[in-house]
């Protein structure tokens, strides 16, 4: 299991390019160089959700708070970002709202909130989708590849 | 008597000069002049510029004789009463005599005459000239008293002077009578009417005329009555009748003076008034200013303006909770104040609750706003109450509102929702951990050659399962525990299909519910509204769980959803049947209390009696009902109500709502 809680982009590589030959290498091409930001505060849910969309061909890097998240997204545009909404610093509302500051076209968000408002909370930043904690790996699998535009 | 002592003159008329100086030798006094004339022409002359008391005239006289003097004396109005004695030397035959009479002779004096007769004779018209000059003085001078007085009657034009004749008849009817009773002398004067002094007005008319009758009775009666002037108008009078009477004591009339009181009265209510209004107001000052001292005792600010929403009382509290003296800071209407909705929208004017107070008569109760402090410049939310002032005639005339501080309040309810919030993120992330890695550790074993794959699967498989049930409890211990701290739930709404939640509870259930038939009754059409799925699900669940608890001999549970109009708005209504033990009547009041079991079957069947509290808050939540119909061994009918209108979810994206969510909140 990967250890890393941050994420380092080379790391990602490593790992999708094991992901990739043994389970799905015909997704390859297109999935390569897209990046989905995972950002929670809670390590265990950062690792498991970065195994998931790693074991499904995609390249992940995480952060663990809402200034981090604001400026990884900042510095690399990702394709999608997977943010939970109760988060140190700045809350998930707050940096969905400062992404708009920083974007003309913001990446896509899926939502993740344990506070049982996932969708009121969607609808008022304009997310792409939610979830609620805790989620199946599955749906968010979904999710993801919906809001990518992948099969 | 000076006047009296003026010479009285007499003429007399002879062509004789001894028979002249004989005249007035006899005649001549210190109270008469005597003015001799020798013909008929020389007297008339005298006559033309002096009065006389009386002539003597001789008839026989050259030129003009002594009848024909006479005659002309006769003719002139100056003179035709002028007595005339004529004297003549011998009376020749009747004829004679009676012409002289005819021409007004008093009396005839034969020569020669009697000096002491003659002096006597004339005597009598001295004295007789005297006497009438002193009654046509008298005359005059009365006549110049009665202009005068007259002149006083009529210019005493506040008061009404009338002198009436013993039967009551007008006499007079000066200029303050026409002023008074709008009519004129000529109108008035000989009418017997003292009703005419108040047309329609039987009162009035029977206290006049008790005032005259005591009048003649006593000689004088005065009261204050109510005249009727022309035009119908009332009159206050004082009025005074007094009898008159003539110098034997019989009554000659009366004199009624009557002065309109109108504008004494007047002022005088005027006065009254004005001293009733000082105590009132006295009154008002004192009431208030003890109002104003247990007003300012009070916690709360209290605010109270007229109809027109100038605030006329306020206490401490109020200026404390704005930050400034109200009543000396602020000339708008309510106060100048501000307020803002709870998000930081401004108010508009006619949103303020006094405003909606004085122009609707509107009842404000527990809505909360933001008030800015003047002072602080913090926003302090408060809680304001208010209502409508009314007066007896329940016209509005003003309005009241009562306002808390909430702060305390709702810094309390911020620490409970942080509370809430940060309980709800620490519990659920650990189960999103374990459910996660079960789920992808899943994924990972079923790839895994070898026969121990499938059991591994199953068993990551069962944490998986575990863990979804643990959430299911901790969402409700969650729920509960809000509701027990007071704070409302937070509804996750979505477009939500109740027959739909209704088939998939019945689905779950029906498996360990053996003896029971499961059954839904329903239109095939969905029953769409913007609810919370999940915890609608848990109020099913929690429905048709209860009917087969409650129904341990097993039959049948019926589920029957459709829809209902209520006053034009459509609603879903669910209702589950049970053929069970029923609830004794006197419990159904109490099965939705927290903890509360139904006494026939507390200790018989398991359960912690959270179930339905939590099932009709989140009904109630929802704008909605949940009702109960029980029969005692027949069974129990709930019905869960929700009003299937979509309402307008503030930020609600058809982005967001399109993709439903996934996983169990």
């Amino acid at each position: 299991m990967a250890a890393d809680q941050v994420g380092s982009v080379s790391g990602c590589l490593e790992q999708r390019a094991v992901s990739q030959t043994e389970d799905r290498p015909s997704e390859d091409g297109e999935r390569l160089g897209a990046i989905i930001l995972v950002v929670d505060d809670d390590p265990e849910i950062r690792d498991v959700v970065r195994w998931l969309l790693e074991d499904e061909g995609w390249t992940v890097e995480t952060a663990s708070d809402g200034r981090d998240a604001l400026e990884r997204a900042t510095r690399a545009r990702p394709a999608l970002i997977v943010l939970d909404m109760g988060l140190p610093i700045l809350s998930g509302e707050e940096v969905a709202r400062r992404l708009h500051d920083v974007y003309v076209d913001p990446p896509p968000i899926i939502v993740v909130s344990a506070d049982g408002r996932a969708g009121e909370k969607a609808a008022r930043i304009g997310a792409a989708s939610y979830l609620h904690k805790p989620f199946d790996v599955d749906a968010l699998a979904r999710l993801v590849r919906l809001a990518l535009g992948s099969p | 008597m000076a006047v009296d002592i003026d010479a009285v003159n007499i003429l007399l008329v002879d062509d004789e000069p001894k028979n002249l100086i004989a005249l007035s030798a006899v005649l001549d006094g210190p109270d008469r002049r005597l003015v001799t004339a020798s013909s008929g022409e020389e007297a008339l002359r005298h006559l033309l510029h002096q009065d006389f008391a009386v002539i003597l005239l001789d008839v026989h006289m050259p030129g003009i004789d002594g009848f024909d003097t006479a005659e002309l004396i006769r003719g002139r109005e100056r003179t035709k009463d002028t007595p005339i004695i004529f004297l003549t030397a011998e009376i020749r035959g009747q004829g004679f005599v009676s012409r002289g009479y005819s021409l007004g002779a008093v009396d005839y004096i034969v020569k020669p005459f009697d000096p002491e007769a003659l002096r006597a004779k004339v005597g009598v018209f001295v004295d007789l000239f005297r006497k009438n000059g002193e009654v046509k003085r008298q005359a005059a001078r009365l006549a110049d008293m009665t202009t005068f007085l007259n002149g006083v009657l009529e210019s005493a034009t506040d008061y009404a002077i009338i002198a009436l004749d013993p039967e009551g008849r007008f006499l007079t009817w000066n200029e303050g009578a026409r002023r008074i009773y709008g009519y004129t002398a000529d109108e008035m004067v000989g009418k017997r009417d003292l009703a005419a002094l108040h047309p329609g007005h039987a009162d009035g008319a029977q206290k006049v005329g008790d005032l005259l009758r005591t009048a003649a009775r006593q000689g004088k009666a005065e009261a204050v009555v109510e005249h009727v002037k022309r035009g119908g108008r009332r009159v206050p009078v004082t009025a005074t009748i007094s009898r008159r009477e003539d110098a034997d004591g019989l009554s000659i009339g009366y004199v009624l003076v009557a002065r309109d009181i109108t504008a004494q009265q007047r002022a005088e209510a005027q006065r009254l008034q004005l001293i009733e209004e000082q105590a009132a107001r006295s009154e008002a000052e004192a009431a208030r200013d003890r109002l104003q001292q247990v007003i300012d005792v009070l916690p709360e600010g209290i605010i109270l303006v007229d109809a027109a929403g100038h605030v006329f009382l306020n206490n401490a509290a109020a200026d404390e909770i704005v930050g400034r003296d109200l009543a000396g800071t602020s000339d708008g209407p309510f106060g100048d104040l501000v307020l803002l909705q709870l998000d930081g929208t401004p108010c508009a004017p006619d949103e303020i609750p006094l405003a909606r107070i004085i122009q609707h008569g509107e009842l404000v109760k527990g809505e909360q706003f933001l008030l800015p402090n003047a002072t602080t410049e913090q926003q302090v939310p408060v809680l304001v109450n208010g209502a409508p002032l009314r007066d007896q005639q329940g016209r509005l005339t003003g309005g009241v509102v009562v306002f808390q501080d909430i702060s305390p309040i709702k810094e309390l309810e911020r620490q409970k929702d942080t509370f809430l919030a940060a309980a709800s993120h620490d519990l659920k992330n650990p189960l999103t951990a374990i459910k996660a890695r079960a789920q992808i550790l899943q994924r990972q074993a079923a790839r895994m050659p070898g026969p121990d794959s499938e059991r591994v699967v199953d068993g990551l498989r069962a944490i998986d399962t575990t863990a979804t049930r643990l959430t299911a409890m901790i969402n409700e211990l969650l729920d509960v525990a809000r509701l027990q701290m007071g704070r409302p739930l937070l509804l996750d709404r979505q477009p939500t299909d109740l027959e739909e939640i209704a088939r998939q509870v019945t689905a779950e259930l029906q498996p360990s519910a053996d003896r029971h038939e499961i059954e839904i009754k329903a239109p095939p059409k969905k029953k769409l509204g913007l609810w919370d799925r999940a915890r609608l699900e848990r109020v099913v669940t929690n429905l048709v769980s209860n009917a087969v608890k409650f129904s341990p001999e097993g039959g049948r549970v019926t589920l029957v959803v459709r829809e209902e109009d209520r006053n034009g708005e459509p609603w879903v209504a669910l209702e589950v049947h049970d053929e069970g033990v029923g609830i004794p009547t006197e419990d159904v009041p109490r099965i939705f209390e927290r903890f509360y079991r139904g006494s026939n079957v507390a200790g018989a069947i398991e359960g912690t009696g959270l179930g339905l509290t939590g099932s009709r808050h989140i009904a109630e939540q929802h704008g909605g009902q949940l009702l109960v119909e029980s029969e005692q061994g027949k069974g129990s009918v709930f019905t869960l109500l929700l009003p299937a209108h979509i309402p307008v979810v503030q930020g609600a994206s058809p982005q967001a709502a399109q993709v439903v969510g996934a996983g169990a909140p």
